[in-house]
């Protein structure tokens, strides 16, 4: 009985093993069926498999030059974030400039460092990483793999040979702050009856505080006072990523109490509390990351984004043109970051002609920071916002 | 004075899922099983209902589910750490690993997405609140007390209910025999360990409460590790209360008022002095458990001998 019991949980476990990394890749293959494709069945199996996928490949290095390689972050595939717009890029460059890619979903950090090392050893052209924890790991590895270019996201690697991809969201939180105070002012009723304190109150809540979260919070505050000098923004920085329910008691908190008529949420998932607590307070939410104006239609007047698939696919297009190489690229304001350009909530827009001039006010912003007329503070690099 | 009433409001619905939590762990703390496990029971059972939810598009049948899915995750904490004596710890958090792995997983083939399932077309919360006829005529009082999800009202009766089945009925009697002194219980002809898979049905049942509140009654949605450590502060209110029913959950109900006092005071104060505010829940923890220390330190030294 015991042994049945035992032989029964040892195959589960090596079922379950094999349907967690089957089905991401199985996807893919479809785009690298060929037998140089193997690292990508292999990828999100056993580390030990991948291994001799990449030993096999090193006589074939000269195949995989022009391959690209994901390493997604933690969060995985699904996060509807981060990671998905990463593959959405590389998918849209297989369609488009026939990249042959793998990605991968390592479970923790140092396995994702396992698979950098691999790629590298099986000559992929591009390695693209979007774990914030790889840049340590990524100071030395472009010097003892010249053939490879090893790409990072959303921060600055120590070495020229790698390149650092980023992303320039606070000009982007400051559009989002000056839509918000705009709206706090009441002066633009795009839909009637909604976030009608008029008390020219506006809040934001963070996961947590750091200087990542400063570049969103002090830009979205220059944004508001630009648009309305009398805005009073309002700050949390407790709710950590996971607690949906205390999100959302923040919010309400800044709504009902403090009449706040936009909330910015910048804390990930428990975000999703903050979007439905605008929900049934009848105000609006701004979203992060992604596009999550779908998430409340009509609630989320936009969202601040950042364009990893913007930055993945100009990373395959480089490297098909020969000119892939280290440094920083900077994706500005209008390329890959931005707001969404707030086609959801346009349905629900009961006053058409204020909502044109709402867009117009906005779009003239983003005019005066592209040519350089506004200069937003950039909180990740120290910068603060004074009044 | 409308800060005061909107941070008591706020505290009560910030608190009842650690009510609900702390008298179900009173249970198992009186028959004697250190429940760690609250914490998981309150995943599986907000996970659960929400799912169930999304896939009957029937409210009721997803709370069946969570309860009735939560209730399995308290036979099979049972079976571990009564039938085969396993270390309550050690099973405990077994079970919080596992429900806390186990949710994704489920979530990332059924839903499409690892962390999140909005059944929001289905539930609104804000429609789910009681207007409590009497209540509602009361000046004060209404302002906070009225208006709250029903499992609010629920967890308060829970309190009633609870020192009613813990010191005036047999299983009551049996549960706290067993947690006292399992030898005498044996003794006796108490079969300990029935009244232990009892005891933690029991607190699986308020657990899966706790959880519906969360996932169902507050958001109408289950997003990943959303119980984030409410099931820890439940185990604390129990150790602070020292097992009385009313005490433990005045400790209950004072961890969630600190919550929202610290929610209250974060939006008054610039960045760094709001990192300090955080600390106020731990902080409150802290200076609770020394108070109440203190008092029974005091009294064996007054009477010389130790009678605790």
């Amino acid at each position: 009985m015991k042994k049945l019991v035992c032989l029964l949980l040892a195959m589960i476990m090596v079922f379950s093993l094999c349907a967690c990394g089957g089905t991401p890749s199985a996807s893919k293959d479809k785009e690298n069926a060929e037998p140089a494709g193997d690292a990508g069945s292999a990828a999100g199996a056993e580390p030990a498999e991948d291994a001799q996928a990449g030993d096999s490949e090193e006589s074939s290095s000269s195949d995989n030059a022009q391959k690209v390689a994901l390493i997604c972050n933690v969060g995985g595939l699904g996060d509807k974030s981060f990671n998905d717009s990463g593959y959405a890029g590389l998918e849209r460059a297989a369609k488009e400039l026939g990249t042959e890619y793998t990605i991968v979903e390592p479970e923790d950090v140092s396995q994702g460092e396992t698979y950098l090392r691999q790629f590298a050893e099986a000559g992929y052209g591009a390695v693209i990483t979007l774990e914030y924890s790889h840049a340590d790991y990524l100071k030395d590895m472009p010097d003892e793999y010249p053939d490879t270019v090893f790409v990072a996201t959303d921060q600055e690697v120590e070495n020229d040979k790698a390149l650092s991809i980023i992303f320039d969201y606070h000009q982007s939180s400051y559009l989002a702050g000056y839509a918000a105070a705009l709206i706090a002012s009441g002066d633009y009723p795009i839909i009637e009856g909604r976030a009608t304190h008029g008390d020219h109150t506006i809040g934001v809540i963070c996961a947590l505080e750091s200087d990542g979260f400063h570049n969103f919070t002090e830009a979205y505050t220059q944004g508001a006072v630009a648009a309305d000098p009398d805005v009073k923004v309002l700050y949390d920085w407790s709710v950590g990523f996971t607690d949906t329910q205390l999100s959302k008691q923040v919010a309400q908190n800044m709504i009902e109490n403090e009449n706040a008529d936009v909330v910015f949420q910048v804390c990930g998932t428990a975000g999703l509390g903050i979007i439905q607590g605008c929900y049934e307070d009848n105000v609006y939410a701004i979203g992060v990351d992604s596009d999550q104006d779908y998430i409340q239609p009509g609630y989320v007047l936009t969202s601040v984004i950042k364009g990893v698939d913007v930055a993945v696919y100009e990373v395959c297009k480089r490297l098909k043109e020969g000119t892939l190489e280290g440094g920083v690229l900077a994706l500005p304001l209008g390329n890959g970051t931005g707001i969404t350009d707030m086609s959801t909530i346009a349905e629900y827009v009961t006053d058409q002609e204020v909502f044109e001039q709402f867009k117009a006010k906005i779009e003239e912003q983003r005019q005066a920071i592209l040519n350089g007329d506004i200069q937003v503070v950039h909180g990740a690099l120290g910068e603060r916002f004074e009044r | 004075m409308n800060n005061l009433i909107s941070l008591l409001s706020m505290g009560l619905a910030m608190s009842t899922p650690l009510i609900l939590g702390t008298l179900g762990g009173l249970f198992t703390y009186k028959a004697g099983v250190l429940n760690i496990a609250i914490e998981g029971m309150m995943s599986a059972s907000a996970f659960s209902s929400i799912l169930i939810t999304y896939y009957t598009r029937n409210v009721w049948f997803g709370i069946l589910a969570g309860i009735l899915i939560t209730l399995v995750v308290g036979v099979v904490f049972s079976f571990f750490s009564v039938t085969l004596k396993g270390h309550n710890i050690i099973t405990g958090l077994g079970i919080n690993y596992a429900v806390a792995s186990i949710a994704p997983f489920i979530c990332l083939y059924l839903v499409g997405n690892r962390t999140s399932i909005i059944v929001t077309d289905l539930v609104v919360p804000s429609n789910i609140v009681v207007d409590v006829p009497l209540l509602r005529n009361i000046p004060i009082l209404s302002d906070f007390l009225n208006k709250q999800t029903p499992l609010t009202y629920i967890s308060i009766g829970c309190i009633l209910i609870t020192s009613i089945i813990l010191y005036r009925t047999k299983f009551g009697v049996y549960t706290q025999v067993c947690g006292e002194n399992q030898e005498a219980a044996e003794a006796i002809g108490i079969n300990v360990n029935m009244v232990r898979y009892g005891a933690i049905a029991m607190s699986a049942l308020m657990s899966a409460m706790a959880g519906i509140n969360l996932s169902v009654e507050n958001l109408g949605m289950y997003t990943d590790n959303m119980v984030s450590g409410r099931g820890f502060s439940c185990v604390a209110a129990i150790y602070c209360g020292k097992g009385r029913p009313v005490r433990c959950v005045a400790y209950a109900i004072i961890f969630g008022m600190t919550r929202a006092l610290q929610i209250k005071l974060t939006t008054m104060f610039d960045a760094a002095t709001a990192s300090l505010c955080e600390m106020l829940p731990y902080l409150m923890i802290v200076i609770v458990m020394f108070v109440s220390s203190l008092g029974d330190y005091k009294k064996r030294n007054i009477r010389g001998f130790r009678n605790g």
